[in-house]
């Protein structure tokens, strides 16, 4: 374990630590655009050069490794003049872009300029070096040649993670820029990750540009909501309304990385209309507006009416494995605990859709929603009434009489979404008594008995369980218009209209709860849910 | 020894030292600076009043009035829509709705540029916070309507100036800025100095007057 | 003067084999098989051989550094990618005495153990491919290369490969990336090509006239070679002179001649009764000579550091009194901002903004503070990069500023 000392400051690192990396573990900076933790080192952008005593010559940090006994300075006259003289090369030939570039607010150039440059430039625009600007590389990436730094973080990308190597260097000297071979399309199911990693506004995003400042926008910590992997992502939203999805860097499950898919999959939130308002539907078959109270104590009752009269085997809880853990635990509290239901389902597609199976050998896996290992792990699924088709079977035959459903769509689409959702319509309609917690109107909706509306991914506080079984936290960025409640609040009313004893008012009280009860889920803590995430027992 | 004060009994005094002239007199020379103004003003040697609408105040270069959109040689707004001014601004008055230039070299233009001169307060970080000179202040300051609904500027208004001519570009950091930066030709700007008039206000510049005659503006429309 | 690299140069056809063997040539490397590796590379390491592509390495040095017990092969690399402005010795080698290069290669491939090995041809040098590969047929035809080298139980294949008009790619590792069918970008050092070279196995590369000087050496023995050149620069070295002088063209002097003598007597002087003005000795990436510093410089590497240049590749360059020094500066620049490889920022951008200033310049558009910016690019790009591609336009723009800043001085308007 080298022990060497930064700033005068000694730590010691793991054997393999470059003294970038072990500056960081010390909190201390050094200026870098090539380097990035997930990529091969390239050492071109001569960025990140540091004084290490006994080297004649400036060392780059982020390919020196850590010796022991090491002596390095970032931060003395020496280094600051070669960070300076750098960042001068850099600004030389680059575009006076910033009015109209999106990078604005979070470009390295800027903030690196702010700090270790605020030099007058010595270099008349007419001068600067042209290349093409505005380029659509493909359906998510925008290009500016002239704004590129040539760090070749893209081209690693698309050489090291995705393996397809569709960017690299054209030209030579200072007229390289950057591009696709023989101009083709950037049709990579990855491909807006290099947005993210461009430390400039040369890669931008097309679903992004020019919607909003970044100066504007909260971020808040999230979970991607698109399939079982549960990418540690942030949403960054002003007043409402989503404008982008980025990666927050979790070693454990998504590195630095997001598929496209997920990227976009606030949009499917934003189309379709939202069911704002509890409904009950009358003797006239019409569903009518009621309030909350009214609807949970009709539900209440009803549910237990059918239980008294045909037994707590008449009644399915359907649960979605797109519900928060918080929303499932509560729903199994209210059915089993106080109902007595013993036939749980969650699953709408195929019933042995595995839940770690991978779609590519990168991110995506085939399940579409975030949360089907906690509802395996919540024990919400009764293998022997036959999945979905038997519980639909069950219901024409009669013995099934009742079912509450939880149904939200899935955020990333697939063929197979709408024999989905095709069946739920079917097990709506073949029950008497159907209560289905949506968060978007579908044309089957109509068709239930009682209608309650919830909040969907994003809108609420809650945590998810992935693939791995990790649990991470899901924080609420955005609050619809409308009588929406969260799912774990809708059972907690259920609860206690129905007599039990109940003292939360937050989601983190019902993760406390959840932790206190459920075996797999003991010793978690809600501090350990965050990045990256803990992992529950292997039961 | 003590001295005895010596009495005098006013009113004797002033029955000695009474005149005809004196009652006369006395009061007109407490009186003369007032006189004198009075005479001033009835003569119109001296004017310190501005008779609004006809004669204006004249203010300084840097004015800060209502706010014009600067325009290219082909009469498009100048802006980027870099979100400068709508970030400066104190009150939070400027909207701005930003679209795709189909010249490259300009990127970015606004589809709408809104200022709500009711929440504005003419501070003027809009024109120190713009990179590109396309937001800059006149020495107008009758921005009147007839509805809440006029008072939220669009382009259009912020843009075309037609009575510009009579008011004159306020503030503009830079002073090299171009009349053709505007979106139409200024006219002469009409200058008539009233002969003869002094003021007494040091700290108003009373050159260049401008009258208008709004008999005379309606005959001509 | 004995000649250890140009003794052929006046015999005609010497691309033929049969003219070749019937003045002894190939003879060198039979002695060479008849010894052990590790005794040749001994033999090298005494002789002083230092790489004479301008780095000046000593090459048993450099060859001693590749590890004995790889499971990798060894790879020898000939660096025949002479673009050094000025330097066009290697190409008179290639040209007039192939055989001369092959039997050197072969010597070297024997010493390191290597079986396959490639001479990196200088793109533009298209014509010169064809002399070399009808002298690499030949010799295959003759059985010196091939699975037995002269009857031996050894196997060595020479290949040679074009390359596509770069200067950067005579730079070692980014020579190994152009070969290996990648951008010719150079490396980060470490790792060193002698460990993780082409094809991430040990390689070394050699010069052109390095690898010449091994039959010699061979066949007399390294005493014989350490016996000629001074204390630290043993050996011959091949001269390439142009510019103003009567008789340019390439000259093999012992090290330490002295360098008016070469000047005035090898190559003619200066003609037509002028004055010499300037001399860059050893290729544009050193540092210029004024006329008064030339006297008494000895031609070898530690004379020339000291006097404030190097010796490089020996790519002579005089220049007389007509010579306008911006003039002269800006062309040089132009090269550098062309064959920069645009891989790291200071060398991309500065090289680029160099040429440009110096353009403006001569153009009469330049102003005073330009020569002072000219001078801070030069420190800002100096032992920053990740080659020295940088440092070789550092040198030339700083030693023709500082050494005849009037004439610059004089081009600018305030």
């Amino acid at each position: 374990m080298p022990k060497l000392t930064i700033n005068g400051q000694e730590i010691e690192v793991e054997p393999g630590t470059t003294i970038i990396q072990a500056a960081q573990v010390a909190g201390i900076e050094i200026p870098h655009y090539c380097y990035h933790p997930d990529l091969p080192v390239d050492g071109n952008c001569r960025m990140c050069l540091v004084e290490v005593e006994r080297m004649p010559k400036l060392a780059i940090s982020c390919a020196t490794l850590a010796t022991e006994g090491m002596v390095v300075h970032t931060n003395n006259d020496r280094v600051k003049e070669s960070v300076r003289g750098v960042l001068e090369f850099l600004l030389v030939n680059h575009p006076v872009d910033c009015p109209v570039c999106d990078q604005a607010g979070e470009c390295r150039l800027q903030d690196y300029y702010m700090v270790y440059g605020l030099h007058t430039s010595e270099i008349p625009l007419e001068m600067k070096v042209r290349k093409q600007k505005v380029v659509d590389l493909g359906p998510m990436v925008v290009l500016d040649q002239e704004r590129c730094v040539l760090c070749s973080r893209c081209i690693r990308f698309f050489d090291h993670v995705t393996h397809t190597g569709e960017m690299q260097f054209f030209g030579r000297g200072d007229h390289v820029a950057i591009g696709t071979f023989e101009n083709r399309p950037l049709d990579n199911p990855y491909s807006g990750n290099v947005v993210d990693i461009c430390p400039v506004g040369a890669l931008t995003s097309r679903d992004f540009r020019f919607k909003c400042r970044v100066w504007f926008l909260n971020s808040t910590d999230s979970v991607c909501g698109g399939c079982s992997t549960g990418c540690s992502m942030r949403i960054d939203h002003r007043d409402g309304t989503v404008f982008r999805l980025l990666p927050r860097r979790n070693p454990e499950v998504n590195k630095s990385w997001l598929c496209d898919e997920g990227r976009m999959s606030f949009h499917e939130l934003a189309a379709g209309e939202r069911v704002r308002r509890p409904m009950i539907k009358g003797r006239d078959g019409m569903q009518a507006p009621v309030v909350w109270e009214e609807a949970v104590r009709s539900v209440d009752s009803k549910l237990k009416e059918i239980r008294d009269n045909h037994g707590a085997g008449s009644i399915l809880g359907f649960a979605s494995p797109s519900a928060t853990n918080e929303a499932l635990f509560l729903f199994k509290q209210y059915m089993a605990g106080q109902v007595g239901v013993t036939r749980f389902e969650f699953r709408a597609d195929s019933e042995d859709k595995s839940v770690t199976e991978q779609e590519d050998n990168i991110l995506r896996r085939v399940d579409k929603h975030p949360n089907s290992m906690g509802a395996i792990k919540l024990g919400l699924v009764s293998k022997e009434f036959g999945g979905i088709e038997g519980a639909i079977e069950s219901a024409r035959e009669g013995k099934l009489r009742a079912g509450v459903i939880i149904y939200f769509k899935p955020l990333v689409r697939r063929p197979t979404d709408e024999e989905a959702e095709s069946r739920v319509a079917e097990l709506i309609r073949a029950v008497e008594y159907s209560v289905v917690l949506a968060a978007h109107k579908t044309d089957w909706l109509a068709e239930a008995s009682v209608v309650l509306p919830v909040t969907a991914w994003s809108e609420e506080n809650g945590s998810y369980t992935n693939y791995q079984g990790r649990v991470q936290l899901a924080r609420r960025a955005v609050t619809p218009a409308g009588d929406m409640r969260p799912v774990w609040q809708v059972f907690a009313l259920l609860l206690a209209v129905s007599g039990a004893d109940i003292s939360w008012s937050t989601a983190a009280d019902v993760f406390e709860s959840l932790t206190e009860t459920e075996p797999a889920y003991r010793g978690i803590t809600y501090d350990e849910a965050r990045l990256p995430g803990a992992l529950v027992a292997d039961i | 020894m003590k001295k005895t004060p010596k009495v005098v009994n006013v009113a004797d005094r002033a029955r000695e030292e009474a005149s005809v002239a004196k009652e006369i007199l006395g009061p007109l020379v407490g009186m003369k600076l007032t006189l004198t103004r009075m005479v001033e003003n009835m003569t119109g040697k001296v004017d310190p009043t501005i008779r609004y609408p006809e004669e204006r105040r004249a203010y300084s270069d840097r004015y800060r009035g209502a706010h014009i959109l600067t325009a290219r040689e082909d009469g498009s707004p100048r802006c980027v829509a870099c979100y400068m001014c709508a970030t400066a601004c104190p009150a939070d008055c400027i909207y701005i709705e930003p679209g795709e230039h189909p010249d490259p070299l300009i990127e970015k233009y606004p589809t709408r540029f809104e200022i709500d001169m009711l929440r504005c307060v003419f501070c003027g970080f809009c024109v120190d916070a713009c990179p590109e000179e396309a937001i800059i202040m006149s020495r107008e300051t009758e921005i009147c309507a007839f509805g809440r609904g006029e008072t939220i500027w669009g382009i259009d208004r912020l843009m075309k100036r037609p009575e510009l001519p009579e008011f004159g570009l306020g503030y503009r950091p830079n002073k090299e800025l171009v009349d053709s930066r505007l979106a139409f030709v200024p006219k002469e700007k009409v200058q008539k100095r009233l002969a003869g008039r002094v003021t007494m206000k040091e700290d108003v510049e009373m050159i260049p007057h401008v009258t208008f005659d709004p008999l005379k503006e309606s005959e001509k429309r | 003067m004995i000649k250890t690299l140009l003794m052929n140069i006046d015999e005609p056809d010497q691309v033929e084999i049969g003219r070749v063997r019937e003045r002894g040539g190939y003879a060198a490397l039979e002695k060479a098989l008849r010894m052990e590796p590790a005794a040749l590379i001994e033999e090298v390491k005494a002789s002083g051989l230092r790489g004479r592509g301008g780095a000046g390495f000593p090459t048993g040095m450099k060859w001693s550094f590749v590890p004995k017990n790889s499971d990798k092969p060894t790879y020898l690399l000939c660096n025949a990618d002479e673009s050094e402005p000025g330097t066009f010795k290697d190409r008179k080698l290639m040209e007039c005495d192939p055989h001369l290069l092959i039997e050197g290669m072969a010597i070297a491939c024997y010493a390191l153990d290597c079986h396959l090995s490639y001479i990196y041809l200088r793109g533009e040098f298209e014509f010169i491919a064809h002399t070399l590969q009808k002298a690499l047929d030949e010799a295959y035809e003759a059985g010196i290369l091939g699975p037995s080298v002269c009857g031996r139980d050894y196997a060595l294949d020479i290949y040679l490969h074009l390359g596509q008009g770069a200067y950067i790619c005579g730079e070692e590792t980014s020579l190994i990336e152009s070969l290996e069918g990648n951008r010719g970008y150079p490396r980060i050092k470490p790792p060193f090509p002698a460990t993780h070279g082409f094809l991430a196995s040990p390689t070394v590369v050699n010069n052109v006239e390095t690898l010449c000087a091994l039959p010699w050496i061979i066949a007399n023995g390294s005493a014989a070679y350490a016996a000629m050149g001074t204390e630290k620069s043993k050996g011959t070295k091949l001269f390439s002179v142009s510019g103003h002088v009567a008789k340019p063209g390439v000259y093999e002097v012992e090290m330490g001649y002295p360098l008016m003598d070469f000047i005035n007597n090898e190559s003619g002087g200066v003609p037509n009764g002028r004055k010499l003005k300037a001399v860059i000795p050893g290729g544009s990436s050193v540092p210029v000579l004024r006329a008064e510093e030339c006297e008494g410089v000895l031609l070898d590497y530690e004379s020339l550091l000291k006097a404030g240049s190097m010796l490089g590749s020996g790519g002579m360059i005089v220049f007389d009194e007509t010579v306008r020094m911006p003039e002269a500066l800006s062309v040089i620049a132009d090269f550098y901002a062309h064959e920069s490889c645009g891989q790291c920022t200071p060398c991309r951008e500065g090289t680029g903004w160099a040429a440009k200033i110096l353009r403006n310049l001569i153009a009469g558009k330049g102003k005073r503070p330009d020569i002072d910016l000219l001078l801070k690019i030069a420190d800002m790009m100096e032992g920053k990069t990740i080659c020295p591609l940088a440092d070789a336009d550092v040198m030339p723009i700083r030693s023709f500023i500082t050494k005849f800043r009037s004439e610059f001085e004089e081009l600018c308007s305030n």
